[in-house]
């Protein structure tokens, strides 16, 4: 629970004299937003009517595997509740279990429900049967309960089994048996395990959609708003009162250096590095004041636009706020939003129905609450129409992406002066709450919409650290020309991502990717483009934008193209017009490059841009190349020690001799070589197929030249699809391997050649991961491959056939930018 | 809101007079001219708004486009609206069959009256029969899945269902004002429409389901959503169809799918879904140019292929004419005057002297709390509602249907969103007074406010609360409306001018005038300043929750009794500590156990518990009887011979409030390990001391004409070895008599224990002595009996 109240008039509440009403002062509410009418076209507040007989004072809910909601409450009573989803909701309620101590984290679990109330964490079960509760086994008691105000919050167990339980202080203000202000860990087999210290007064935890563990803090002494928090072994969140019991955590050492008062949160973070900052401010009374439970939108979509968000419920306040998280140098941060206002009581929990509506419940006992009923349960259902809504704020080096529900007004959005912004932040001290100081506004330098209109990028002159940045966004109107349904958001920024210094600079002859989070030593990946048949101008930009976004590498695509500068899959060979000269714009940026990718077919290049090649076959950086690369160019003539080496034998180690499966009518199923399933280039690829034949490389009865290791070996399948039966007339020929290369300055490259790669081929998941592994293998950084490294694509991937047919194909000449 | 805001509303400086807007006076006077005034025959549709007979009747032609669906095919009628038909997707399981059948066949005939038009006036009736049939055959194929019943099972509504339950609630919650009453006397009220058909027309089970959601069988909202729960939906069914007066219903529906896709077919072709939505995958065609309606369906013979509706020669001029005027918006009034007719609001509700409860339905407004007056028992005017209620209430009210009046019995029904979707603007923007705002007192001011505002609504005051609610707590005498609830519904204006002269805003309320020609009779506060009284009494309303009660209001206290099965009760509490549990049972025995130090702490006879959970009250727990508290030290220890001191709580004092020891009793081997609970619901504690499994059940038991609590503990031991039991500490005495004596307790060894102590040993202590029982601890289980017997 949270508590607004005078710390005087707490530290008389002993034991025998609990709290009578008349002890609580009398307090404000704040104004309201003032969008519930608005509101109520989006979302439906329904009453779920509680039979009068009841007290349903609801501290926590889970969902039982029959679909039936269960509900913890402060009453220590745990009522089944069917019927939550019905249009006109009569629910009937069960009552399961009772004489229990403050529920306040209720999860359903194999043969029964993991509570977790003040005094314990406890397995409740119905060993007879008959659906009353019979059996209260202890999970885990390892803290101390002694004092008023010692609530416990827990979360369900996590993936590995654990339950995290937050521990709120001894009256309010201190920490006066073991633990109070903690938060503890406690494994499946009841070994609590200290975790975090620094808690004042929480008032709900778990995970967000990451499955990483938050905590909501209540504002209080060193706390000037609520706020989330992240919960990571040895953090510690701003609260001192609780270092007393270090001793007794031996698995995280000594306690930290004690904060000084009245600086600011980063300051002492630079002295105490287990200080962990609010991840999210919740700018106080506009953005709640006693926020307690909250939950992740799992609703796949049910609950309208915010999928995977945070919503949280407001005690004092009867309102429902939305949050969403990043991590940024480490570090989480994250935006709060407005939501919804106007239910009926004091939130203390929220969950997600069967059906995805959010049901919100508690008790307007005990601390000034807005809402008038002294315990409800209601239920937040979206009405299928989506609201004009600031989607949410993601940072980038130089100011925010805004993404919204709808798509915006360009020209209203993109004025500068329309995005009117200020920071601030708190004091961080020992006193009671705080005031919002250090104000600043900066200067929104530019704001440039997306072509969908879905997202808006904000530049500022500055952005300041440990700051709240609040946005008010009235100006900006929909493309419908509807304002926002809520003009306000404020993000937390702790951190700022490096600036992606991309060695390239942006132009519109080519694709840069700045690497995501990249530390100064982040490589250069060039990706030298030019087919005219498997569309390595669709697959060649999703591989280099997944590398940026997801593996801290710049990347580069260089295109082939025509002389308006369009990427031209249709260009002719010289085979076909002796008169064809191609040119790939920007060679010169093989210069820095760190490694390249080969996916070229049959260009002949100016010398000049050969040069750039040459150079950089010579100087020992690695060399990728996909399918149609190995003969990728003519009038080709790069010499070692005087001699022509070409570039598919020479080079990589073998070129197109034919088409050994059926062209276009087999595809391919790749195995892993079993002599070289160790090798790191194949970690976690097990699953390769697709649509392209099996290459030829060397003459029949022949094997890879020497120095090559043979990684995957295809075998035709007759047909197109994965389970095609293997074409028996084909053996199995190498589609993958690696060798060395030695160039004419006598340094030694490493080398990788997959002869698959058509566009559709990426689709395959351990396909790209095989070529993310094999960078990652050619830059020398074997040790980061590891069987789960993401390799999603970043946006929707459906690339458009193989083939010459480029009209039934809808292939055409278009700019570089239409490949982003 | 943020402290960005360049726009904010800077709050109107209190002037303390009142301006009436001249829009409202005049506006239902002005609505009304503006509708056609063609009088209408009997007809159910198109009635005259009020059934007070204070108006002529009149049609509303634009309301009778949008009930009638006109603009489902004339394209050019749009902007009048169409009221949503009744969902044809729940209709066969809704309607009788025998009825459908007939209705389909001929809506006119079956249903005189009815919305519906005659789709078929050209055909043969052997025709209009065999389409009736392929029809019902579809529609029935399209109904969900409930073999014929509402959800619940079929035949749900007439297993539990009471017709005299459901002539109460039909007379009682708001279904005379439009339907007449039926218990014989009054006649139908004007406009209103008997339920005699309803016998013919419905299953029960359908008119159950129907009366429990009938906005999500009839959009349209013309039939509202009377908050009747499934069991009075059932009940009301039960007795608007007499279970001996319906007849048979027929024959079921066909069901063959030829004639199911022929049913679809004429469903599509004679257009049904334009007017009835999606029924079955055949999507609602668009609409057409269709030209003029007087040439055509609103003409009294219209061309043959035309739908022929039931209308009167009224209704006929008043469509036409309002078709020809849809361009023109009309004026909000008249809107809000056509929407509150429509609905029927004005069958309830007086709005500037039109409508109302006619007086031979007066006596069916009935009400819990008659002492409060008229207005317990009538609902209220709507005169002024706009300048009364704010905004967000006036939608809470009319979309989620919020109310204050518990006791009172007639029921303000909902509409449904869409229907009502209008309202709330057009009554604020019609009543809207100059805004007043109470300046919010800061500082000492506001304390003395505070004190005041407590003071005047008390009963030592002006005694608000003597008939009021607060806080949700019954006041002494009558439970008028939360006062709580008052900065959230009202206007501060409004609420100025009400306190002063309440008869000027709800005639017949009785409540007194406290501040009479605006003085107040309370002048030794705030410097008798009627603002400032007033201003302070509405923001300490507004604290809500935080509002400290004033006097007369009393907190509840939370009694915990048992009843039959046992009963557990876990919390804090000054007898068994913080991890406290408590244990009582039918016979007037109770008991409390520490659990996190392992010790019986208490035992007392009457009562079990009170609980704390007013204010911020955790539930902590009281004994309602007078314990003998036992010593809440670590009862047991394991190993030869018992510690010497025994190791005893930490206790934390004033001066040193931190846990000395914080992982006592846990070092020296106790961990609780929870409890279950037998049929009776008689817990067995679990706990472990070291490497022994203790299982600790106590009951009552009937020795000789005494209650005693018979505490059986078994020890479940890996190996042989001693344990020693601190039973008791403090003064123990050894009485004659046999066993021990503690205070009013007496405890003894069962006669037929099965383990016996190798010795009791009484250990002189500072505070008196230890009674240690040395138990020889064979391997596996072992069971210790003792009696606890409480002097009464």
């Amino acid at each position: 629970m949270t508590s607004p109240i005078d710390p005087r008039a707490v530290a008389l509440l002993a034991l025998t004299s609990l709290p009578a009403v008349a002890a609580q002062p009398a307090e404000d509410l704040g104004s309201k937003w003032g969008t519930e009418t608005e509101e109520r076209k989006y979302y439906r507040v329904v009453s779920l009517p509680i039979p009068e007989e009841l007290t349903i004072e609801a501290g926590a809910f889970t969902t039982l595997p029959d679909g039936r909601i269960a509900v913890g409450t402060r009453h220590g009573d745990i009522y089944l509740v069917d019927g939550v989803d019905d249009p006109k909701p009569e629910p009937t309620y069960t009552l399961f279990a009772s004489g229990m101590d403050e529920i306040f984290g209720l999860e359903a679990v194999d043969g029964g429900l993991l509570v977790t109330q003040s005094c314990e964490l406890t397995r409740v079960s119905d060993a007879d049967g008959d659906g009353r509760a019979d059996r209260f086994d202890v999970v885990s008691a390892g803290w101390g309960y002694e004092n008023y105000h010692e609530y416990a919050f827990g979360t369900g167990p996590d993936k590995d089994g654990n339950v995290h339980v937050a521990l709120g202080l001894s009256y309010s203000y201190h920490s006066r048996a073991l633990f109070r202000g903690w938060v503890l860990k406690v494994t499946p087999d009841g070994e609590t395990i200290p975790v975090a210290s620094g808690l004042r007064s929480p008032g709900g935890i778990g995970p967000d959609e990451n499955g990483q563990v938050f905590y909501i803090e209540s504002q209080g002494p060193w706390n000037s708003s609520c706020s989330l928090k992240a919960v990571t072994e040895g953090s510690f969140h701003g609260h001192p009162v609780s270092f007393n019991w270090y001793p007794y955590a031996p698995n995280l050492g000594e306690a930290p250096t004690t904060p000084n008062s009245g600086t600011r949160i980063l300051t002492e973070k630079e002295r105490v590095p287990e200080l962990t900052p609010y991840a999210i401010v919740f700018p106080y009374i506009r953005m709640g004041r006693s926020i307690m439970g909250f939950t992740v939108d799992d609703t796949g979509g049910s609950f309208g636009p915010f999928e995977d968000q945070i919503f949280l419920g407001d005690f004092s306040l009867s309102v429902i706020l939305r949050a969403t998280t990043e991590q940024v140098n480490g570090v989480w941060q994250g935006a709060c939003y407005p939501f919804r206002e106007g239910l009926s009581t004091g939130l203390l929990d929220v969950h997600f129905s069967p059906e995805g509506k959010l049901i919100a419940g508690g008790t307007n006992r005990g601390w000034p609450v807005r809402g008038l009923e002294p315990f409800a349960l209601e239920r937040l259902e979206w009405t299928g129409i989506t609201p004009f809504e600031v989607e949410r704020i993601t940072i980038h080096p130089e100011g925010f992406d805004v993404r919204f529900t709808l798509p915006v007004d360009p020209e209203t959005a993109s004025r500068p002066e329309n995005w009117v912004m200020g920071t601030f932040t708190h004091i961080y001290h020992g006193a009671y709450g705080g005031p919002e100081v250090d104000r600043t506004v900066p200067e929104v330098r530019s704001v440039t919409v997306s072509s969908d209109g879905l997202s808006a990028r904000v530049v500022l002159d500055t952005l300041k650290k440990g700051h709240v940045h609040e946005f008010d966004l009235a100006a900006l109107r929909s493309a419908a020309g509807e304002p926002l349904l809520h003009r306000d958001a404020y993000y937390t920024v702790n951190e700022i991502p490096a600036a992606r210094s991309h060695p390239v600079p942006e132009d519109p002859r080519w694709l840069t990717y700045p690497a995501k989070d990249a530390g100064e030593d982040a490589p250069h990946v060039v990706f030298v483009v030019g087919d005219q048949e498997y569309r390595s101008e669709e697959c060649s930009p999703m591989l280099a934008e997944m590398f940026a976004e997801r593996h801290g590498m710049h990347t580069t695509v260089l295109f082939a193209q025509d002389e308006q500068g369009r990427v031209d899959p249709t260009a002719k060979i010289k085979w076909e017009d002796r008169e064809v000269v191609h040119d790939i714009p920007g060679l010169e940026h093989l210069e820095g490059a760190d490694a390249v990718v080969f996916y070229t077919r049959l260009l002949t290049l100016p010398d000049d841009q050969l040069a750039h090649i040459y150079r950089y076959l010579d100087s020992g950086r690695p060399i990728l190349a996909i399918r149609t690369a190995n003969h990728g160019f003519i009038g080709w003539d790069y010499r070692v020690n005087g001699e022509r080496v070409p570039f598919g034998e020479g080079v990589l180690g073998g070129s197109f001799r034919g088409h050994h499966g059926n062209w276009s009518r087999d595809s391919t199923r790749a195995s892993v070589v079993a002599e070289h399933a160790g090798h790191p280039i194949l970690v976690g690829v097990d699953d390769v197929w697709g649509t392209t034949d099996v290459y030829r490389t060397y003459p029949e009865g022949g094997g890879l030249p020497e120095r090559c290791v043979p990684l995957l070996m295809g075998q035709p399948l007759i047909g197109r699809t994965p389970d095609g039966p293997p074409n028996e007339k084909k053996i199995a020929l190498p589609v993958a391997w690696t060798r060395t290369f030695t160039g004419s300055a006598g340094e030694e490259s490493r080398v990788f050649h997959t002869t698959m790669g058509s566009a559709r081929d990426f689709e395959c998941e351990d396909m790209r991961r095989l070529l993310l592994n094999a960078t990652l293998w050619g830059l020398d950084r074997e040790a980061d491959i590891r069987p789960d490294l993401e390799v999603a694509p970043v946006g929707a991937y459906e690339p458009l056939e193989s083939g010459f047919n480029y009209e039934k194909l809808g292939v055409r000449p278009r700019p570089p930018a239409d490949f982003r | 809101m943020g402290g960005l805001r360049s726009d904010a509303v800077s709050p109107v400086p209190y002037r303390g007079a009142m301006k009436v807007s001249p829009v409202a006076l005049g506006a239902l006077a002005l609505a009304l001219a503006s509708i056609a005034s063609a009088s209408t025959p009997g007809d159910h549709h198109g009635e005259a708004p009020g059934g007070g007979g204070v108006r002529p009747a009149a049609v509303d032609g634009r309301e009778e486009i949008a009930r009638l669906g006109c603009a489902a095919c004339h394209d050019d009628l749009q902007p009048a609206g169409q009221r949503l038909a009744p969902d044809l997707g729940l209709a066969a399981e809704r309607l009788r069959p025998d009825f459908l059948l007939r209705y389909l066949a001929d809506p006119v005939e079956a249903q005189p009256g009815t919305r519906m038009p005659d789709l078929m006036a050209d055909r043969t009736p052997g025709e209009r029969a065999e389409v009736a049939r392929a029809l019902a055959a579809f529609l029935a194929s399209e109904a969900p899945a409930t073999d014929g019943a509402p959800a619940g099972g079929p035949g749900e509504a007439a297993r539990d269902s009471d017709p005299k339950r459901g002539d109460r609630i039909y007379h009682e919650v708001g279904c005379v004002m439009c339907h007449g009453e039926r218990r014989g006397g009054a006649p139908l009220p004007e406009g209103g429409r008997s339920l005699d058909h309803v016998a013919g027309k419905y299953t029960a089970d359908g008119l159950a389901a129907f009366l429990h959601e009938p906005l999500a069988h009839r959009p349209g909202g013309l039939m509202p959503d009377m908050h009747l729960d499934r069991g009075e939906a059932a009940d009301l069914a039960a007795y608007l169809i007499p279970a001996e007066g319906a007849g048979p219903a027929g024959e079921p529906l066909p069901g063959e799918a030829a004639l199911v896709d022929a049913g679809r077919e004429h469903f599509r072709t004679l257009r049904c879904a334009a007017c009835h939505g999606d029924v079955g995958g055949v999507e609602a065609p668009l609409p057409f140019p269709a030209g003029p309606l007087g040439a055509g369906c609103a003409s009294k013979a219209p061309p043959a292929g035309l739908p022929v509706y039931d209308l009167s020669d009224g209704q006929r001029v008043a469509l036409v004419e309002a078709a020809g005027q849809l361009g023109e918006p009309r004026a909000p009034e008249v809107e809000l005057a056509s929407t509150m007719a429509a609905l029927r609001c004005t069958a309830c509700h007086e709005r500037d002297g039109v409508g109302g409860v006619p007086a031979a339905l007066d006596g069916f407004l009935t009400t819990d709390e008659p002492d409060l007056g008229e207005p317990a028992r009538r609902p209220p005017t709507l005169s002024g509602v706009g300048a009364k209620l704010r905004r967000e209430w006036l939608e809470r009210v009319l979309h989620d249907g919020a109310s204050v009046r518990p006791y009172m019995h007639t029921r303000m029904p909902v509409f449904g969103d869409a229907n009502v979707a209008d309202l709330p603007g057009h009554l604020e923007a019609l009543d809207a007074e100059e805004p007043l705002v109470f300046p919010r007192p800061e500082g000492e001011e506001w304390k003395e406010a505070r004190e005041a505002a407590r003071t005047m609504l008390g009963t030592t005051g002006l005694g608000c609360v003597s008939c009021h609610q607060f806080n949700t707590k019954d006041a002494p005498g009558f439970q008028g409306v939360d006062l709580i609830t008052t900065p959230e519904r009202l206007r501060e204006r409004w609420f100025r001018d009400f306190m002063v002269k309440p008869t000027s805003k709800v005639a017949d309320i009785v409540m007194p005038e406290s501040w009479p020609g605006g003085e107040p009779v309370y002048d030794t506060l705030l410097g008798a300043d009627t603002d400032r009284q007033l201003g302070a009494i509405w923001h300490y309303l507004a604290l809500g929750r935080s509002a400290r009660n004033p006097k007369g209001i009393d907190q509840p206290r939370w009694d915990v009794n048992v009843e039959g099965r046992a009963r557990l009760y876990r919390g804090r509490s000054r007898i068994a500590g913080f991890r406290g549990v408590a244990v009582g049972f039918e016979e007037g025995l109770n008991y409390a156990f520490d659990a996190n130090n392992g010790a019986l702490a208490g035992l007392w006879r009457g009562d079990f518990v009170s609980v704390n959970w007013n204010g911020q009250g955790a539930g902590d727990f009281n004994p309602r009887g007078r314990p003998v508290e036992l010593p809440r030290d670590l009862a047991f220890a394991a190993g030869e011979g018992p510690p010497d001191p025994w190791p005893v709580r930490p206790v934390m004092t004033e001066e040193n409030p931190v846990n000395p020891d914080p992982t006592y009793p846990r070092q020296h081997g106790y961990r609780f390990r929870g409890y279950h609970l037998d049929g009776d619901g008689v817990p067995t504690l679990r706990y472990s001391i070291g490497a022994v499994d203790v299982e600790d059940r106590t009951v009552p038991l009937k020795e000789g004409d005494r209650t005693v609590l018979r505490r059986s503990i078994t020890f479940d031991a890996p190996g042989a070895g001693p344990m020693v039991f601190r039973a008791l500490a403090g003064l123990v005495e050894v009485p004659d008599s046999g066993g021990f004596l503690f205070g009013k307790l007496r405890l003894t060894l069962a006669p037929l224990s099965p383990l016996k102590p190798k010795m009791f040993e009484l250990r002189s202590v500072e505070s008196g002595s230890e009674l240690l029982l040395h138990l020889p601890l064979p391997a596996g289980p072992s069971t210790l009996e003792l009696t606890y017997d409480l002097a009464d």
